[in-house]
C-alpha cells in the first residue's frame, strides 16, 4: 500500500508546488511514477518561480514559459549548486563584455567614459554599467542555457545624467515588484572631483522596467544632498519605498521618497547605550523596521521611529540633523563574544575586533526575531588566519547575547600576502566573499583574487563538524578595479579591470563577465 | 440539515452552514435547492467523512476563502501550518491521503492546501531513499535507468 503513488497526478503537482526545487529533484528520483510526474513542464516552471522568490532572483531573468525542461531544471536548481564548489581549483575568468582599449576622451581632467561601477542584477541576466554621463542596462542573455555563453550582450536602455550633473555612483538595484528594479543614483556637478560631496549634488531614485518586454527608465524622486560636515563617503541604500542615507557615519536619515516622509537620528548619543566604547561604525543595514549597526565592539539593532512629514526645501543632510521624530528605541544590542580577537597593543577590557574587522558581517535573514549573520574577521597581520564566525541572535530579547553557531579558521590563502575583502554576495543559503591581494603594501603579492564561499545556512546538526568554507583562486592577471558584482546562482560575475596597456590605468579598462 | 450518504452506505445529517465549506456541496445545494434526498458521496467512506466534518465543524462560522487564487502562485510557499491544523493532520498516512482525496473531491480548498502542505513538509529535506522509506515506495528503476538518471543529474547533485 503506497498512498502517495496512488494519488492523482494533479494532486502530486499541487504537493510539488509547495516544495523547493531541490526537494522536487530528490522526489523525482524515488520511483518511475514520481520521475514521470517531475518530467512535466509545469512542475519545474513552478519550482523555478519558487527559486526566484526564495533566492531573490530577478524573475525576468528567465523566459519561464518558453524554456525547455532541462533548462528549467538547471535554472531552478542553480542556487543549490555552489555548495558543491570544492576548494582548490583555479578558475580563468570568462569573456570580456567590453574592452576600451582606446584612450577615452578627457574632459575637465576626468575620463568621461571611465566605468565607475557595474552591478549584476541577481539572476545574472541584466547588468547596469555606470559612467559619468550615463548608465546603461545590458542584457547578457539568459543564464543556464545549455550552451551557457555570453555571445551577444546588448544595451537595452540608457539614462543620461540630468543637465548640469554627472553620475558619481549608484546603489545596488533592488526589485520593486516582480519585473521592475529601483536604484539610487548620486549625481554631482561635472566640475566636482570624484568622491567629493558637494552641496549641489543630488540623490535620484530611478525605476527600471518592466523587463524584459519594455525597458523604460523613470525618475521617481530627486533630492539635494547638501553639505556634509566630514568628508566621509556617504552610505545609501534602497529598501522598498525608503532610502536609507547615512552621512558623516553618524547621522541616519530614513526617507520615504514616495510619500515624502522622513525620520532621522544621530547614531552616537549615549541614550542608545553605545557607552562611548562602541567605536567606529563598520557596517549598517536595515531589515524591515529595524536598523542594524555593526561597530568595533558590538551589533546594535534599533527600532526605526515613525516617519513624519518632510520639509521639501531642506537638503538631505539638513534633514538628517533636524529630526522631528522621537529618537529610535533600542531593540537590542549584542556585544561580540569574548573569544574574538582583541586589539593588539591596547589593553581594553571589552572584547573588540577593532581594526581587525574589515568586513564585519554578512547577514542572512531576520525571520521573526531571528537574525543570523557571519562575521568574516580579517586580521591585520599577514601571519594571522582569516576567521569566519557564524552568529545567531534573537532580536526579540533585549540585550540578548550573540550566540555563536560555528567558528571556522580559514588557512592563509597565500604566504606573505594580505588580502582585502572587496565585496560579498548572498545566495540562497550561503554567501560568497571576494578578497583581493593587498598590492598597495606588497607589490610582489600574488595577484590573484580569491573567492570564499561560506558554508550553507541550513546544515543539519550532524553536518556541523563540516562547517567549512571553500576557497577558490581566480587566475587573472587583470587587476580588479571596481566590483566585482557576483551572482552565485548564475555563476556569473561582472567586474571592471585595468588593462595593463596604458599609463592611465583609470582610463583603460574593461568590463568582464565570467563564470567564477 | 443536509443528508449525506457515504460509499459504505452510512447516512450523515449535517448542518448546512457546516458543510457549505465544501464548494461541491454548496454548489449542489444552490443548483438543486431544498431536498429531502441524501447527497451520495461514492468517493468518501464514513470514517473519512467523520474526519472531514470535524474540520468543517471547527471552522464553522469563519468566512469561506473568497478567491480561488493558489497561494503558491502569489508567492506564499511557506509551509507554516496552524497549530490546530497540525494536530488535526496528525493521523496515519493512509488517512492523510484519504483526507486529501476527499478534500479534493468535495472541493474544500483550505483543507486541501493544509493536506498538501503536510505532505510537502514530510518530504522537505529528505533524500530520495528517505522518501521511499517514508512513503513505502519501491525503487522500480532498473540499474540502467538509475545510472542514466545519475548521469543526467551529476551536475546538480548536492550534499
Amino acid at each position: 500500500m503506497a498512498p502517495l503513488t496512488d494519488t492523482p497526478v494533479e494532486l502530486l503537482f499541487k504537493i510539488a508546488a509547495d516544495l523547493d526545487a531541490i526537494d522536487v529533484f530528490r522526489l523525482s528520483q524515488a520511483c518511475k511514477l514520481l520521475h514521470e510526474m517531475a518530467s512535466q513542464h509545469q512542475v519545474w516552471a513552478t519550482a523555478l518561480r519558487g527559486t526566484c522568490r526564495s533566492s531573490q532572483i530577478f524573475e525576468p531573468t528567465y523566459p519561464i514559459d518558453s524554456m525547455e525542461l532541462p533548462h528549467l531544471r538547471r535554472a531552478a536548481l542553480a542556487p543549490w549548486r555552489p555548495v558543491n564548489i570544492l576548494p582548490g581549483p583555479e578558475i580563468r575568468p570568462g569573456s570580456a563584455l567590453r574592452n576600451d582599449t582606446i584612450l577615452p576622451q578627457i574632459i575637465s581632467g576626468h575620463c568621461v567614459a571611465m566605468v565607475l561601477r557595474v552591478h549584476l542584477i541577481p539572476g545574472g541576466r541584466y547588468l547596469i554599467e555606470l559612467v559619468r554621463r550615463c548608465f546603461q542596462i545590458w542584457d547578457l542573455g539568459v543564464p543556464w542555457t545549455l550552451e551557457n555563453d555570453l555571445s551577444s550582450p546588448v544595451v537595452i536602455c540608457t539614462q543620461n545624467a540630468d543637465t548640469g550633473l554627472a553620475f558619481n555612483d549608484i546603489s545596488k538595484p533592488v526589485r520593486s515588484g516582480t519585473d521592475t528594479l529601483r536604484m539610487i543614483a548620486h549625481g554631482v556637478p561635472p566640475s566636482v572631483s570624484l568622491g567629493d560631496n558637494d552641496s549641489a549634488s543630488f540623490l535620484q531614485i530611478y525605476e527600471i522596467g518592466p523587463l524584459p518586454k519594455d525597458c523604460r527608465i523613470r525618475l521617481l524622486a530627486k533630492h539635494r544632498v547638501g553639505d556634509l560636515v566630514i568628508p566621509k563617503p556617504m552610505r545609501y541604500w534602497l529598501s522598498g519605498d525608503r532610502v536609507y542615507f547615512v552621512c558623516d557615519d553618524t547621522h541616519v536619515l530614513v526617507w520615504d521618497y514616495i510619500r515624502s516622509l522622513y525620520a532621522s537620528w544621530n547614531l552616537v548619543p549615549s541614550s542608545l547605550t553605545w557607552e562611548g566604547e562602541a567605536g567606529e561604525l563598520k557596517q549598517c543595514t536595515s531589515v524591515g523596521d529595524i536598523f542594524i549597526v555593526w561597530t568595533e565592539t558590538r551589533v546594535v539593532a534599533l527600532n526605526i521611529p515613525q516617519l513624519c512629514d518632510m520639509n521639501p526645501s531642506l537638503s538631505l543632510s539638513e534633514l538628517s540633523r533636524h529630526p522631528v521624530n522621537p529618537p529610535p528605541t533600542l531593540n537590542s544590542t549584542f556585544r561580540y563574544p569574548s573569544d574574538t580577537p582583541r586589539t593588539r597593543g591596547h589593553d581594553r577590557t571589552s572584547p573588540s575586533f577593532a581594526s581587525h574587522v574589515l568586513i564585519p558581517s554578512i547577514w542572512y535573514q531576520l525571520q521573526g526575531s531571528s537574525l543570523i549573520f557571519d562575521l568574516v574577521i580579517r586580521p591585520r597581520l599577514d601571519s594571522e588566519n582569516i576567521k569566519l564566525t557564524r552568529l545567531h541572535c534573537d532580536v526579540s530579547r533585549p540585550r540578548a547575547m550573540l550566540q555563536i553557531i560555528q567558528n571556522k579558521t580559514i588557512p592563509r590563502f597565500s604566504e606573505g600576502t594580505a588580502y582585502l575583502p572587496l565585496s560579498y554576495e548572498l545566495s540562497l543559503n550561503h554567501a560568497v566573499v571576494i578578497f583581493l591581494p593587498d598590492r598597495d603594501h606588497n607589490f610582489y603579492a600574488s595577484p590573484y583574487p580569491i573567492i570564499l564561499t561560506t558554508p550553507p545556512l541550513d546544515m543539519k546538526d550532524a553536518d556541523k563538524t563540516q562547517f567549512d568554507a571553500s576557497v577558490t583562486r581566480i587566475k587573472t592577471r587583470l587587476f580588479w578595479r571596481r566590483g566585482p558584482d557576483i551572482c552565485p546562482t548564475s555563476g556569473r560575475a561582472a567586474y571592471v579591470c585595468d588593462l595593463m596597456v596604458s599609463k592611465h590605468p583609470d582610463c583603460a579598462h574593461s568590463i568582464h563577465v565570467g563564470y567564477p | 440539515m443536509v443528508l449525506l450518504l457515504t460509499s459504505d452506505n452510512e447516512m450523515f445529517s449535517v448542518a448546512e452552514d457546516v458543510i457549505k465549506r465544501s464548494a461541491y456541496i454548496k454548489n449542489m445545494l444552490e443548483d438543486v435547492g431544498e431536498s429531502d434526498l441524501p447527497i451520495p458521496l461514492p468517493n468518501v467512506e464514513s470514517n473519512v467523512l467523520v474526519k472531514i466534518l470535524e474540520y468543517c465543524e471547527h471552522y464553522r462560522g469563519e468566512p469561506l476563502p473568497a478567491s480561488d487564487v493558489d497561494p503558491a502562485e502569489i508567492g506564499d510557499r511557506s509551509l507554516d501550518i496552524a497549530d490546530w491544523d497540525q494536530k488535526y493532520m496528525a493521523v496515519d498516512q493512509e488517512m492523510l491521503f484519504e483526507i486529501i482525496l476527499a478534500a479534493n473531491y468535495l472541493d474544500i480548498k483550505s483543507l486541501l492546501d493544509v493536506g498538501c502542505k503536510t505532505v510537502a513538509k514530510m518530504m522537505k529535506g529528505k533524500s530520495s531513499e528517505e522518501i521511499r522509506t517514508l512513503f513505502n515506495i519501491a525503487n522500480d528503476f532498473t540499474p540502467e535507468e538509475e545510472a542514466q538518471i545519475r548521469k543526467e543529474n551529476a551536475w546538480a547533485e548536492c550534499r
